[in-house]
């Protein structure tokens, strides 16, 4: 018998079959679409941070303002009391003055003079004690004198004076370290995107490659996803 | 005549057109709702900077008031000091000196009274013969109806609900993009669970509209209350 002839087993072809070209395309494409997702919420997370640090520069600029509106009336207060304060230490200060004056003109034997003088001082007495009638300085408990000749607590008054500004510099502070928080948080955020746009990038190239290729770009684009992810979460926790 | 095509080829064409829609739907409504963050945005920074100068023109207008209240009160203060000095004299026994009260009381008095009308209006004085200097800065106050009429607060307030709103929409807008990603996976799954995702996204597409209207409707009803 003679030996049939052996048919040749086909030799495996080197070329891809179109299942394997399309390899990983529905991974890649849902992956694409989770970033395109994560993209939108990093939108809306910059979004509010961008608000929040809009609302807080209009504060800043708010307490700004009134700042400089208390620097202002508090000048205007300050300089009408301690203007007030020298015009009655000036009529008590001749007061004294005339009177050692008319004592004086009284040993010398003259006593129009010494009358005259004792008026003058009774004048310059009467504006002192008008003043000191109606000084914030003077009749306030906490700045009168304690004595009748002693002096009002003026450095307690421009303490005092300076308690409105105080309290609108701090929340001027507080306003604008919120305006830098949210407006770094802002910032971030666009990083986080530009991250999110190479992912998406690389997942988008990825679906054009050999499926080889196609798999080194999807896990390089899912490792942006999961940078800018832990990036939103710090962003968003500090 | 050609034969009709065959049911079960038929309707995953028909899903798919569906899908198509779907995409161009979702893609129009996210636009028209960027456009309105975008209006809301502008119109935020114009009531803000409406607020700021108002509350500009309301400071510089309270800082010239009260520049002029102590400048008053300070005139006021002089003739109430020349006032004591002179009842002093006029109390005397000298005649000189009274000749001299009568003389400042003539021509120095109703000189240092016309300075200011806290001097001799009763009006501006407390009980205690003190000036009511608040008094006179609200009637400076009063002397301007256009610059009370100025509400910066109010505007503030418009500011923050326009920002409120521009949040809830870009919440509509995220919900927009998760109905764009149940249509994809829609489009690229098998055809048996091609009709359920689609009517997931459909599902996601009616909240997303639904909370751009409701967004729109609470914000207006807030609005027109004022």
């Amino acid at each position: 018998m003679e030996p049939q002839p052996r048919l040749e087993q086909p030799k495996p072809s080197k070329e891809p079959k179109p299942a394997d070209q399309e390899r990983w395309k529905n991974l890649v494409l849902i992956l694409t679409v989770v970033a395109t997702v994560s993209a939108a919420l990093v939108a809306a997370l910059q979004v509010d941070a961008g608000l929040r640090a809009n609302q807080a520069s209009r504060d800043a600029q708010l307490c700004a303002i009134q700042l400089a509106d208390e620097l202002q009336q508090r000048g205007l207060r300050s300089n009408y009391e301690l203007t007030r304060l020298a015009t009655i230490t000036q009529d008590r200060l001749e007061a004294n003055v005339l009177e050692l004056t008319a004592l004086k003109l009284k040993d010398k034997n003259d006593k129009p003079g010494a009358a005259n003088a004792t008026l003058q001082a009774q004048a310059a007495k009467a504006r002192a004690a008008k003043g000191q009638a109606t000084s914030l300085l003077y009749t306030d408990p906490r700045y009168a004198p304690a004595s009748a000749d002693g002096q009002p607590n003026v450095a307690q008054y421009l303490k005092d004076a300076q308690a409105q500004e105080q309290t609108l510099r701090q929340q001027q502070t507080s306003t604008i370290d919120a305006y830098s928080r949210w407006s770094k948080k802002a910032n971030a955020y666009v990083g986080v995107w530009v991250v999110l746009a190479v992912a998406l990038f690389l997942l988008g190239l990825a679906q054009g490659v050999a499926p080889r290729l196609r798999l080194l770009f999807a896990v390089v684009g899912v490792l942006a996803v999961g940078a800018a992810s832990l990036w939103t979460l710090t962003t968003l926790l500090f | 005549m050609s034969a009709a095509p065959p049911n079960t080829a038929r309707g995953p064409a028909r899903l798919e057109v569906l899908i198509a829609v779907g995409l161009a739907l979702v893609s129009i409504t996210a636009g028209l709702i960027a456009w309105r963050n975008s209006t809301l945005s502008a119109a935020q920074s114009d009531v803000t900077r409406q607020g700021l100068r108002d509350v500009l023109k309301q400071e510089e207008a309270a800082s010239a008031e009260w520049r002029q209240t102590y400048q008053e009160a300070a005139d006021a203060q002089s003739y109430d000091t020349y006032a004591a000095g002179v009842g002093v004299l006029a109390a005397s026994t000298d005649p000189a000196a009274q000749t001299q009260a009568d003389q400042l009381k003539q021509f120095l008095l109703p000189a240092l009274a016309q300075l200011s009308p806290l001097a001799t209006d009763a009006a501006y004085r407390n009980k205690d013969g003190s000036l009511n200097l608040e008094q006179r800065f609200k009637d400076l106050q009063a002397s301007h109806p256009d610059l009370a009429q100025l509400a910066p607060q109010a505007a503030f307030n418009l500011g923050d609900a326009y920002a409120s709103e521009q949040r809830w929409l870009s919440l509509a807008v995220v919900l927009l993009v998760v109905t764009l990603f149940w249509l994809i996976l829609a489009q690229v799954s098998g055809r048996r669970v091609r009709a359920v995702m689609l009517v997931i996204s459909g599902i996601f597409y009616l909240i997303s509209l639904g909370g751009f209207g409701l967004v729109e409707l609470i914000a207006f009803i807030l609005r027109a209350r004022g």
